[in-house]
Formats: C-alpha cells, sequence, structure tokens
C-alpha cells in the first residue's frame, strides 16, 4: 500500500546514474542535475520493505518456462535449475544488441508491426494482483507505451516468463538473485533496471526492474517513463535518486501553444518525431491540444526552408505537403522563393480546423516520393537530395481555447479533458474489480491513453478499492460491477444491436446466463428487493440475479463493448469515462480490439460501442442521438473568450448589457434635467 | 446667488460622476461586445437580441423605449464591428487585401455613421412655439431675401409672402438683398451682362418699391451669399434677421412661432425651421413619387434636426431661420470660409457657447431643382462645403463644443463622404464574381450569426427612427445618384480645401420636353457591369460548387445593386413638365360665383397659377357656357376671406370622385388680389403639415424593397424605351421623342 503514495505525488524529475555494461565500465553515468531547477526536496522516502534474507529457490516465473523446440536445442538446459546469473549473449561489434538499455526503444518497436505483446510478471506474485502491483503495472505499461509510439500494447500477466512476448520482470534484487548476476545486482544498487535473455531463449530480452526495496522499484518504474531521455548504451541502468519537480513536465511531445511560433528544430528538441515517412519525404509530428478553438478565419502558416539537390530536381517538380494524409499543397519548384541565405522558401496557410486535436503528420515531399533521400538539417545542402532546414516554422494562430463535451473522439486523441496537468494528476482509474481480465484491459487502455496524450500519468490514481471524487474517474470494469449511479447512466441499448444500422449477428442470452438490465434492475430496486452494488463488492450482482423472473421477455443483449462520457454525478466540472462490457472476458476481448487502429480511430460523439469488427463500430453523436437517450452537453470552462458561451458569461453579458442600458438612461435623465434648466435660462 | 452657483456646481459634478460610471459601463458593454463567440453561439444570442429589437420596436414609444431599442440595435452592430474588424480581415494576394479592407473601410463608415445617427436621434426634442411677448417688448426684423439671378416672379411671391407674415409692422422690414444687381454687374465690360443687371436691378427696384420692401444691392459681388447679407446687416439694425431664399416662401404664422423662443433665453443666436418644398425633385418627378412617399429632406428636417436640437447642434440651413444680429455680429458676421456659410456661422456660434433652436413645423414653402444637373450641382455644393467645415473647421476636436455637439457636427460633416461607401458597397461583390477575390473571409455560419443580424437590426433601426419619413432603400438611391458625381468634388475638395467656389443653385427652371439626363451614361456602365457580375455568379455558383453559399450571398448583394441602378436609371430619365407653377393637393370648400349664381365646390390642388375644383355634375351646363367666374373662400361659414377672378379653363369629367373637374387660372385685377392669393397658396403652414402627413406611410423593409423593384422595372424600361427609341430615331426610323409632341 505505501507504493501508491509517491505514484499519487507525481514524479518529475529523475537522477539516474547509469554504467556501461558488464565488462565493469561504469564510467557513463547521466544525472540531471543540471537541467531541473528548484526541484523540491526529495519525499519523504517510503517504508522499504525488509529485504528477504531467505535462501535463493528456483523462482516461480522460470520453472515452467517451455522454450520453443527450435530454441530449446540452444538452451535445454534452461528452467530446471536455479539460473544464478544468466549471461548476455556474444554480439559482434556494429551488430544490434537487444540488451542494451540505449535500444529499449527499438526492440519494442521491432517486435511486431500492429501491437507489440507485453508479459508482466511480479515476482511472487498471486493469481490476483495486489493493489500496489496494479498501480505499478499501469506506471509500467505507460513507460513502455509511450517507448512504442502509437503501437498498441496486447498485455498479459502471470506468474511466469512468456516465451514470444516482450515480458517484464518486476522484483526485489533479493527475490531475483537467481536470476540477476551479482555484478548486475551490485551495478544496479538500490534502484534499477536490466535486459537480461530470457533463460532457455537467449536473444529475447527480459525487461528487469528492480530495486533493493518496493520504494527502489518503484523509482525504477517511474524512470521507465522519462521517454524523452536517451538510455544508456549498457545492459542496466542504475537509478539514484527521484526528484518531483514544482511544475509538472511533458514526458512526451508537449502540445503546441496557440500564438506562438515554433522552428522544426524546436518541435525536434521537444520531442516531436521527425523522420522519413512511408510516403517519402519528410514527416513531422505536430502535437495540437485539445481543447483548441475552431475559428474559421484562424489559419496556421507554415514556412518550409528548403533545398532541392540535382536528382530530385530532375524527377520532379513539385515540393508537396500532405496532412495527416492529404495533400493540402504542391507548389512547383519554380514558384518557391529564393531564401535570403540558401535555398528556397514556399509559405503557406491552412486553416486551423484541418488540424486534428492531438497528433498531426505533416508530411514533406517531393513527386518523385521514395526514389529520392530526404533528410533534416540546419544548414549544409547535399547536392542531390531534398532538403528541409531546421530553421522552417509553423506559426500556431492566437485563438482562444475551449471545447464542447462530451467528445469521445477529443478523449480518445487527446485523453481530454481527462488530462489536466501533464502528470495525470486529474484522474482516477477505477478498475471494478482485481480480476485479471478487468486488470490487463485496464492497462491496455491506461496505455493507450498515455500514448495518445503523449503523457507519463505517473499522478494518476489506479484503483479498484476506492475512487478519489475530486479527480475525473475512468471507470474500467464489467458493468454489473459499476457503480449503479454511474451505470443508469449508460442506456441498455449501447450493450445490443438495437438501433444500429449494422446487422451483426444478435446474441442471445439464456436467462440464467443474463443479467439485469436498468429498468429491472429499476423495479427490483424499488421492490425493495435490490441489494446495491458496490464498486467493491464484485459478486453483488448475484443478489440481482436472483431477482429476475423467469420467462421474463428475452431482451437482446450484445457482446458489444462500450465507452461513453459523462460529466460526474457527484462533482461539478469533473468528468466520467467509462469502458464496460456484459463481462470481464468479454471486456478483455474488446479491449484488446479497441486499441487497435481500426477501432480505436473511429471513436466518436457521447457513447461509443464497438463489437469484433471495425464494420460493427456505432457512435452515438449529440446531432443523432437515439430518441431513447438522453445527453447533457456542457462546455468546460478554460478560456475566457470561448467561455462565454457558458450560461455564466451570458448572464454576465445581460447584467453588463442591462446596466449599460439604465445607465444610459440614468445619464439621459440628468441630460434632460440639464437641457431643460439650460433652456429655462 | 451664490446658491443657484453652488446648486449648478454641485449639480455639474453630479453629472459627471453619472457619465463617468456610464461610461465604466460603457466600457464593460464593449467588452462584451467583443468576446468571440462560436457561430452557435453568437445565432442565440443574436437571435436574442432581434427578439428584444423588434419587441422594443413594437412597443408604444417614449423616451424610454427608445433608448433600450437602441442599445439592443448597438449590441448587434458593434459585435460585428468587432467581429469584423478581428476575424474576416485575412492575406490572400495583395489585390484581394487591398479590396478587403477598402471594403472594411467602407463598412466601417457606414457603421460610424450608424452609431452617429443613433446618438444624435437617441431623444429628438419636439419644440413647440413660445407665445409672442407684448408688442412693446417684441424685438424688431429685418427679414433678408438674398438673390442672386432668380426671376422677379418667384422673388415677388416670396416678399409679398413676406410683407402678410403676422407681426407688428413698424418692427419688421423686408429687404431684397440682390446681389444681381451689384455695381460690379451694372459696370462690367460685358455689354450684354451689364445690361441684364442693370434692367434687373431697375425692375426689381420697382417691384420694390411697389410692395413696399426695400432694395439693397451692394458695390462687389464678395463671399457669396454670405458677403451679400454681411453687407446687409450694415446697412440695417433690426434685433433679429430672418433669412429667406428667394424662393423659400414664408407663412403667415412664421415670426408668430419663432421670434418668442428669443424672448425665453438670451443666448439664443438660431432659431432654425424645416425648408417644405411645393415641387418635387427630379427623382421624385421622374419615378412619380413626390404624392405618394415622403420627400428626401423631410428626414433631415422632421427628425435629425430634432435630434440636434436636443444636443443644442441644430444648425443654419441658409434660409427660412432667425438669427440674432448682436450675436452674429459679435462673431463677425456670417461665416465665408467655406461655401456651406449656414453651417459654418451656426458651427462658430456654437463653439462660442450660444444656443441654436429647430422648430419642426414647416413655415416657408420653396422650390427644388427641376433637372437633375440642378440637383447634383446643389448636392455637390453641400458635400463640398460640409467636407470643407470637416477638413478646415475640425469640429471633433474643436474648442468650446460640448462633446455632444461635436459629435453631431462630425455626423453632418461624415455624412457626406457617403459616395465613397456607396461605389465600394456597389462594387465590392463584382470583385468576389468576377475576379474571385477574397475580400470577405468568412463562411456562411459566420456570416449568418455576425452579419445578418447587424444587416436587420441596421435596417429596423433606420425604419424605426425614420420609417415615418423616408422609406427603407430611398436613402440608397439618393446616395447611389449622387456618388458618382460628388465623389470627384469631394477627392478635389479634401486635396484643395479652400479651393471650391460657391454656384447658386437653379430653381424654377422649366422642362418642356423629355429627355434623358446628360447624367446618366455612368449609371448605364455600373448597371452593365452589375449585369456581367451577377452572369459571372451564375456560372461560379456551378462551377465552383465549394463556395455556392458565397456567391449565392454576393449575388444576393449584387441583385440589390442592381435593382438599386435601375430605379436610378429610371430616375435619369427626365420628364417633361406639365405645370410651370408646382400645384398641391388642398381640400377646401369654396364657392364658385359665375355672375349672380353660386355653385358649391371643393378646391382639390392649388397652385400660384390656378386651382381645381370639384362640382356637382349637375352644374356642367352652366359652368360650360362661362369664361370667368369669382372664386370665394369662406374661412368661417358667411365670412368670404379671399375672393379670387379666375378664367375658367378645362371642364370634364372625373370617374374617381364622379365629379366635375373644373380648372382655371387666377386672373388677379390689382396687387391686392394677387397678394391675397399668395396669402391664400402659400400662407398656411397647416396645409404644408397636412400634405407631409397624407405622404407618410411605412412599408416596411420588405414592402419598400418590392416597390422598390417595381418603379425600378418600370421606369428604367421606359428610360430604355426612350434611348432606343432615340437611337433608331436617329437613324431616321421615327420621331424619337413622339412624348415630347
Amino acid at each position: 500500500m505505501d507504493f501508491i503514495k509517491p505514484i499519487k505525488l507525481g514524479l518529475s524529475a529523475v537522477i539516474l546514474s547509469a554504467s556501461l555494461g558488464l565488462n565493469g565500465a561504469y564510467g557513463q553515468s547521466t544525472t540531471l542535475d543540471e537541467l531541473l531547477q528548484g526541484l523540491r526536496s526529495e519525499q519523504e522516502p517510503a517504508e522499504a520493505t525488509e529485504p528477504s534474507n531467505a535462501e535463493p529457490v528456483v523462482p516461480e516465473f522460470l520453472r515452467d518456462t517451455v522454450p520453443p523446440p527450435k530454441q530449446a536445442t540452444k538452451s535445454p538446459a534452461a528452467t530446471a535449475e536455479p539460473v544464478p546469473g544468466v549471461s548476455v549473449p556474444e554480439v559482434e561489434e556494429g551488430e544490434f544488441s537487444p540488451f542494451l538499455m540505449s535500444n529499449l526503444n527499438e526492440i519494442l518497436r521491432e517486435r511486431s508491426s500492429d501491437s507489440v505483446r507485453v508479459n508482466l510478471t511480479f515476482v511472487g506474485a498471486g493469481e490476483l494482483l495486489t493493489q500496489a502491483q496494479v498501480t505499478q503495472g499501469a506506471a509500467i505499461v505507460q513507460g513502455i507505451g509511450l517507448r512504442t509510439e502509437l503501437k498498441p500494447l496486447q498485455i498479459t500477466y502471470g506468474a511466469r516468463l512468456v516465451p514470444g512476448r516482450f515480458n517484464i520482470l518486476i522484483g526485489t534484487s533479493n527475490e531475483l538473485r537467481s536470476v540477476l548476476s551479482p555484478e548486475l545486482i551490485e551495478g544496479i544498487g538500490n534502484s534499477g533496471m536490466c535486459l537480461i535473455p530470457m533463460p532457455g531463449y537467449e536473444e529475447e530480452p527480459v525487461l528487469v526492474i528492480t530495486g533493493t526495496s518496493a520504494k527502489g522499484i518503484n523509482e525504477a518504474v517511474l524512470a521507465l517513463g522519462f521517454v524523452n531521455m536517451d538510455l544508456p548504451a549498457a545492459q542496466f541502468l542504475s537509478i539514484r535518486r527521484v526528484l518531483f519537480p514544482e511544475t509538472p513536465p511533458y514526458f512526451g511531445q508537449p502540445p503546441v501553444n496557440p500564438g506562438q511560433s515554433y522552428t522544426f528544430l524546436q518541435l525536434q528538441q521537444s520531442g516531436a518525431p521527425i523522420r522519413p515517412v512511408r510516403t517519402g519525404g519528410i514527416g513531422i509530428q505536430v502535437f495540437f491540444p485539445a481543447d483548441i478553438f475552431d475559428r474559421p478565419t484562424a489559419k496556421v502558416n507554415v514556412t518550409i526552408h528548403f533545398s532541392v539537390g540535382q536528382n530530385t530536381r530532375r524527377s520532379s517538380d513539385a515540393l508537396i505537403v500532405r496532412l495527416n494524409g492529404s495533400e493540402v499543397l504542391r507548389t512547383p519548384w519554380g514558384e518557391t522563393l529564393p531564401a535570403d541565405y540558401e535555398g528556397r522558401i514556399v509559405t503557406f496557410s491552412l486553416p486551423i480546423g484541418r488540424f486534428l486535436s492531438g497528433r498531426n503528420l505533416l508530411e514533406l515531399t517531393s513527386d518523385s516520393g521514395s526514389a529520392s533521400e530526404f533528410s533534416l538539417s540546419p544548414t549544409v545542402a547535399p547536392a542531390n537530395d531534398l532538403l528541409i532546414f531546421t530553421d522552417s516554422t509553423i506559426e500556431i494562430p492566437n485563438v482562444p481555447r475551449g471545447t464542447r463535451l462530451p467528445n469521445l473522439k477529443l478523449t480518445s486523441r487527446t485523453l481530454y479533458p481527462f488530462v489536466g496537468k501533464p502528470d495525470g494528476s486529474e484522474i482516477a482509474f477505477l478498475l471494478t474489480d482485481n480480476r485479471e481480465q478487468t486488470v490487463c484491459a485496464a492497462w491496455m487502455l491506461i496505455s493507450k491513453l498515455s500514448q495518445v496524450s503523449n503523457v507519463f500519468l505517473y499522478g494518476s490514481d489506479v484503483s479498484f478499492t476506492f475512487a478519489n471524487p475530486d479527480r475525473h474517474l475512468v471507470v474500467i470494469g464489467a458493468q454489473s460491477r459499476i457503480h449503479t449511479k454511474l451505470r443508469q447512466l449508460i442506456p441498455e441499448t449501447s450493450f445490443s444491436e438495437l438501433g444500429s444500422s449494422k446487422n451483426d449477428e444478435e446474441e442471445y442470452f439464456d436467462d440464467e446466463e443474463r443479467e439485469p438490465t436498468a429498468i429491472e434492475r429499476f423495479f427490483t430496486n424499488i421492490s425493495g428487493e435490490f441489494k446495491r452494488i458496490e464498486a467493491d463488492d464484485p459478486d453483488g450482482i448475484e443478489g440481482a440475479e436472483g431477482s429476475i423472473e423467469d420467462g421474463e421477455s428475452r431482451n437482446p443483449i450484445g457482446s458489444r463493448a462500450v465507452m461513453t462520457s459523462f460529466a460526474s454525478p457527484e462533482k461539478e466540472g469533473k468528468w466520467v469515462l467509462v469502458f464496460t462490457a456484459r463481462t470481464d472476458d468479454l471486456l478483455l476481448e474488446r479491449v484488446r480490439q479497441l486499441v487497435k487502429t481500426p477501432f480505436w480511430s473511429q471513436i466518436n460523439g457521447y457513447q461509443f460501442s464497438w463489437n469484433d469488427t471495425p464494420s460493427s463500430v456505432r457512435a452515438l453523436l449529440p446531432e443523432k442521438s437515439f430518441s431513447e437517450v438522453s445527453f447533457r452537453e456542457t462546455i468546460i470552462p478554460v478560456p475566457m473568450g470561448y467561455g462565454v458561451s457558458l450560461r455564466v458569461w451570458y448572464i454576465f453579458s445581460a447584467v453588463v448589457f442591462l446596466t449599460f442600458v439604465l445607465m444610459t438612461l440614468l445619464v439621459l435623465k440628468h441630460m434632460d434635467h440639464t437641457i431643460a434648466q439650460r433652456r429655462k435660462e | 446667488m451664490v446658491q443657484t452657483s453652488k446648486t449648478a456646481r454641485h449639480k455639474s459634478k453630479h453629472l459627471s460622476l453619472v457619465v463617468f460610471f456610464w461610461f465604466l459601463s460603457f466600457l464593460a458593454f464593449l467588452f462584451i461586445c467583443a468576446l468571440h463567440l462560436e457561430h452557435r453561439s453568437q445565432w442565440y444570442m443574436a437571435g436574442a437580441l432581434l427578439v428584444g429589437l423588434f419587441v422594443f420596436r413594437t412597443l408604444k414609444r417614449s423616451p424610454t423605449t427608445r433608448v433600450v431599442f437602441l442599445c439592443f440595435a448597438l449590441f448587434i452592430v458593434l459585435r460585428y464591428f468587432f467581429w469584423r474588424t478581428l476575424q474576416t480581415l485575412e492575406y490572400y494576394d495583395w489585390v484581394s487585401f487591398s479590396i478587403a479592407i477598402i471594403l472594411f473601410l467602407a463598412e466601417m463608415y457606414g457603421i460610424m455613421i450608424f452609431l452617429f445617427g443613433s446618438f444624435v436621434n437617441v431623444r429628438p426634442f419636439e419644440r413647440k412655439p413660445v407665445p409672442l411677448p407684448p408688442e412693446d417688448q417684441l424685438p424688431t426684423i429685418d427679414v433678408m431675401i438674398p438673390s442672386y439671378n432668380e426671376s422677379e416672379e418667384i422673388l415677388e411671391v416670396t416678399m409679398m409672402a413676406a410683407l402678410q407674415m403676422r407681426y407688428p409692422e413698424q418692427k419688421r422690414k423686408i429687404y431684397l438683398l440682390d446681389d444681381g444687381g451689384t455695381d460690379q454687374k451694372c459696370t462690367t465690360g460685358n455689354d450684354a451682362s451689364r445690361e441684364q443687371a442693370l434692367t434687373r436691378r431697375e425692375s426689381l427696384f420697382r417691384l420694390c418699391n411697389k410692395l413696399g420692401v426695400q432694395y439693397v444691392t451692394r458695390e462687389r459681388n464678395q463671399h457669396a451669399k454670405a458677403g451679400n447679407i454681411n453687407d446687409a446687416m450694415k446697412k440695417t439694425s433690426g434685433d433679429l434677421l430672418l433669412i429667406l431664399d428667394a424662393d423659400h416662401v414664408p407663412t403667415e404664422n412664421f415670426l408668430e412661432n419663432t421670434v418668442g423662443l428669443f424672448n425665453q433665453d438670451e443666448k439664443l443666436f438660431l432659431v432654425q425651421t424645416p425648408h417644405f418644398f411645393v415641387n418635387p425633385d427630379p427623382i421624385e418627378k421622374n419615378l412619380n413619387t413626390f404624392y405618394s412617399a415622403p420627400s428626401e429632406n423631410e428626414m433631415f428636417y422632421r427628425v435629425v434636426q430634432q435630434g440636434l436640437d436636443y444636443w443644442n447642434a441644430s444648425f443654419f440651413c441658409g434660409s427660412g431661420a432667425l438669427l440674432k444680429r448682436d450675436l452674429i455680429e459679435a462673431q463677425g458676421g456670417m461665416s465665408g470660409e467655406t461655401i456651406t456659410e449656414d453651417a459654418e456661422t451656426a458651427l462658430s456660434l456654437h463653439q462660442r457657447g450660444y444656443n441654436s433652436a429647430f422648430i419642426s413645423e414647416p413655415m416657408l414653402s420653396g422650390l427644388q431643382p427641376e433637372t437633375m444637373g440642378g440637383f447634383i450641382g446643389q448636392r455637390i455644393r453641400w458635400a463640398t462645403g460640409m467636407v470643407q467645415i470637416f477638413l478646415l473647421k475640425r469640429p471633433i476636436i474643436m474648442r468650446g463644443l460640448s462633446f455632444p455637439q461635436r459629435l453631431c457636427y462630425a455626423n453632418s460633416c461624415m455624412f457626406w463622404f457617403f459616395p465613397f461607401a456607396r461605389l465600394v458597397f456597389l462594387l465590392a461583390p463584382v470583385a468576389f464574381l468576377v475576379f474571385g477575390l477574397k475580400i470577405y473571409a468568412a463562411n456562411w455560419q459566420t456570416f449568418s450569426a455576425y452579419a445578418v443580424p447587424h444587416l436587420v437590426a441596421v435596417m429596423t433601426v433606420s425604419s424605426y427612427l425614420y420609417g415615418r419619413v423616408r422609406r427603407s432603400f430611398v436613402s440608397e438611391l439618393y446616395e447611389l445618384i449622387q456618388s458618382v458625381y460628388c465623389l470627384p468634388a469631394i477627392v478635389k475638395t479634401a486635396m484643395r480645401p479652400r479651393a471650391p467656389a460657391f454656384k447658386v443653385t437653379p430653381k424654377g427652371e422649366f422642362l418642356n420636353r423629355t429627355f434623358i439626363s446628360p447624367l446618366a451614361f455612368p449609371f448605364y456602365v455600373l448597371f452593365l457591369i452589375n449585369v456581367t457580375a451577377l452572369s459571372f455568379g451564375a456560372a461560379r455558383y456551378f462551377s465552383v460548387p465549394e463556395q455556392s453559399t458565397a456567391t449565392l450571398i454576393t449575388m444576393g448583394f449584387g441583385f440589390f445593386n442592381t435593382v438599386i441602378l435601375l430605379a436610378a436609371i429610371g430616375a435619369l430619365l427626365e420628364r417633361r413638365q406639365r405645370r410651370a407653377t408646382p400645384r398641391m393637393p388642398v381640400n377646401i370648400e369654396a364657392r364658385l360665383r359665375i355672375g349672380e349664381e353660386r355653385y358649391d365646390c371643393r378646391i382639390v390642388d392649388i397652385s400660384l397659377g390656378g386651382c381645381r375644383m370639384l362640382l356637382k355634375p349637375a352644374y356642367e351646363r352652366d359652368v360650360q357656357k362661362a369664361e370667368k367666374a369669382i372664386l370665394e373662400v369662406s374661412a368661417s361659414g358667411r365670412k368670404v376671406d379671399f375672393a379670387f377672378n379666375l378664367d375658367l379653363k378645362i371642364l370634364r369629367y372625373d370617374e374617381d370622385s364622379e365629379m366635375l373637374a373644373l380648372g382655371a387660372e387666377f386672373d388677379h385685377q390689382d396687387l391686392d388680389e394677387r397678394k391675397a392669393k399668395v396669402r391664400f397658396v402659400t400662407g398656411s403652414s397647416d396645409r404644408w403639415m397636412a400634405f407631409q402627413k397624407n405622404r407618410e406611410c411605412r412599408l416596411g423593409v420588405i414592402g419598400s424593397f418590392l416597390y422598390l423593384i417595381g418603379i425600378g422595372i418600370r421606369y428604367s424600361f421606359a428610360h430604355f424605351g426612350y434611348l432606343i427609341r432615340s437611337i433608331l430615331g436617329n437613324f431616321g426610323s421615327r420621331n424619337p421623342s413622339s412624348e415630347n409632341a
């Protein structure tokens, strides 16, 4: 339980010391002392777990690891005996090593083209994870997710390492004594992580997060979220201490601010990936704030400073700009202007509405596409390529901020309005229980939300026991276990195909299997037979099931999962986001699908449901809501210009107007009097 | 005395405090006007404001509802102003941007005039005449009739009417100030001019002697009308000066209604009265609206001057006004730096802290220019003069004027910059429809949220303030016709403010044939441009579907411009005058004496030349034979007030009234009868008021527009028909002007 505290308080800086590998070259260490100013004093140390002095035994996570036949030939001796330290296979100079921390991002990205399968193993964990482990896991999957860019994670956890997945092993150094060599344990010290080969599968790396105590593990988990920081070209990373700065920093790419101009260099330095894209040319990621006001006349001005080599010039005739895959500009070389220094300049404006909240990919290419080489450079132009100079700029118009909520599309792209501070300290993730399916679904969603918002939500609450009412709430779990108040805000039809334009096969559940509908619960509630289902009482539903009479109408209850958002019924200004399905298994299955692009990219409206195919998705939009769905639209009271849309501003405007009218009448009355006097005189 | 002074100081302090708080509330109001809303929210807000506007429009008019109504409009207009300024100016290319800025400036000008107009008219002050003091306390009055080239007939009527104004004879003197017979003109080297001047001087001198009017002329023609009056002031000594233009015929009660105000206010330097015209201006005449719609000048004389009067800023209009001699003399006589000496003089006296007053009852009748040339010339003079005042006197920053007076004078002067805005509005749609220039950065949602409510509000306010005296879109028509010719004059004046010279407006011209005004050509060009733009617009609508909404909206403006242009072209076919003296509709019971027999009749229209009567059909045989008759008009039963000899001219059956219509000409036998005729025809202000009242009609915005379309099509077709016949006539096919036969 002590683990929660530092996580909730939030991490702001980590001071790391890293060493260069197994061969005793400890010379390289990284510290952020110079970069971080005004750091708060270190938080009170969490209560350390007493190191266990027990003799090392064969750990659970190694016992049943069965290598595939091919691997087995390489390492037939795996698993049976305790492994006092796993040696790293020899790698020739210049070859890619999967056991260097600096290659961690690459290891993750190259695992699969569409998703990364991750398995978490908590040493000594039971079948059901503890609150601390769930919270720890949430932070780990975010750290991993942010390193895979937008590739979704398919997460499992268990007592054993699973070949074919990217395994993460979490435990104290004492617990891991059997797999970590003494040199590694010594190098890591109090807190750290390392990459080791999976026993029996020497080419498969396992990320080990460890420390001498629970606090040490926590610090290592938090350090994993520092995605902008280069990791050492060493097998392990040692963390000396973690400091919390005054203001939560962005660990991913921060959003651009209205009214400011950015050079490509600045974007790059702030974490924007700028690299060749599939269509050829260079892609620059620009992260737009969620609540940017789409003023029709506001324009984003872009100035591209570039040069064209001989090859490119011969093979093409225009500079092409694409935004999120759509061509927005095609300028023949001849129509571009010579720059003052070298190269050429092209300037264009795009309505701000063409940029999406969240990530936007601005591609710069030529007609020749991938046939040419492209590069980004501060000055020098290679002879034959299209070169984009880093002094190219993008100017964001000064538009007010604000948006209309709920808007799941916006949430799915930016986690707005749930992410207020970039540490996620305004969010509470509430899992309805700690069953494996629920936890894995929650981790996948947390990881996905972290990815899309570009934020490491280390300050968020993750709990299956308590939801902080002062925070925005993200509820994940089976429908029947969601708190009554929230559950009643999710229409039953969302789980069925009723009203759907799709003709998916409807699934009928037997009365014994099905769970009560809200209407049924309502009636059973007033008849006094309904037992209130608390969030921490996953079995409470059974009482409700018993109250449903046999032979009631067979409602077509579906295999859909639902994502919905609404204003908190408890707390003004707070929002609730719910991911739910009829059962845990169904939820896990659906979440596995949801985090994939074909589903995720379709999230829209204020209520979204999906089945097992991308074509099965259904979104309820404010304008097209079904008649039986009540919908409350609210405006976030953030910027003044936009905030006038709020009633309070209407009232203010009315009051000012009334005052002005009354004052005008008063002045004229006085004028009447003065003029009458003048005429009499 | 000390107590009074203290009280005054206390009240002034109190007023300052109230104004200060008003200013604070105004700043807050500006703030909420400037807040940007997404179009949906703005729809709701504008909708609510428009509802408020219409509710207060329908409520019974009171000073309070008027203020609230204007505040609602102000809210809408200022929101548009801020949106237009902050959101709609985008740089695409320099050509588009230049035109966008020009259009923006034109719109800003329109908004400024709207704001000034709202301010001026927030509290129109309807003054009542003040009774005259006892005779021994009455001030002496010099009635001055400046003349330059007006005919003897016109002057005779004016002088006769002036002589019959009710006021003790010993207390008023009439002077004809003849600038057409000055020593300079009578000794000029040009024989014809000299002869003409000598003849004029002699005949007018004789006329004045005959009537009992003093003939005054001077050595040299210096400083035009202002110089003429200044010269006469040196030769006269009355306490008050009544200035009458040569064609401005006063009613009997003029002095009764105006002199008393001077007794009430020591600092009063001016009492201005409205100019009422008995003949139509060329636009009214050519579009045949004189008897059915209020004249263009009524807006100024029946509404704006009342508004100016509230702020103590009503100004001298050159005629029909009483001025206090000692105050005029104290500031060096009539001002003459600009060619609108009247407004300039008033400005100068307001600056010195003196007061002016306006009485809205029409107490003189005048003549408007008959031809479009004369009309445009008059307007160019006014525009030039007011622009001169704006540039040379700078009323906005003039010391001595109160803040409201500055705004009022700024409004009066800046109004005359309308040609710039009008032509921009006329040509702006062309820029988009033909050339595709992006001159207004908005989509239809924001346009409908901001611009449409603004247009509705402006039209509603215009209808509310002026609807009684001006139909919607009449301003646009008059402004358009003047713009083409006033703009160059304004530009010239702006470049050389001291250069313009005074030109006398021709009065009493007579058009004996129909012809196309020589001023018509630019309007053909503008019409062609607009029609071409509309054609391009139609093509653009189908060829550029993504701009279809913008194209439709712009075509709407183009269509509006085309309708106005059609009406303008219709007005530029100068129609033949059927009568030398304009007839006014009346309804007077009278008796026609033929021999010893008397026949009851009703006079239905009257002029200084004659009248038309309706008689019972039974009288036909008796009247048919007679050539002469005497018209007896009884004011109260038996007593015969007037008896006029008539030459009976035309008798016909009037189908509308099912009566006999008898046309007759006055055949006065002596001077007294002629004077009586002038008194009878022109002496009653009630008649002018009744005439104005009869023309009042609210058509509403849509009704006015449909009416404009109707007359535009009808008279422009007549114009084009005439033009085609003229061209064909030149080729010898037929006589082009059969209408003139």
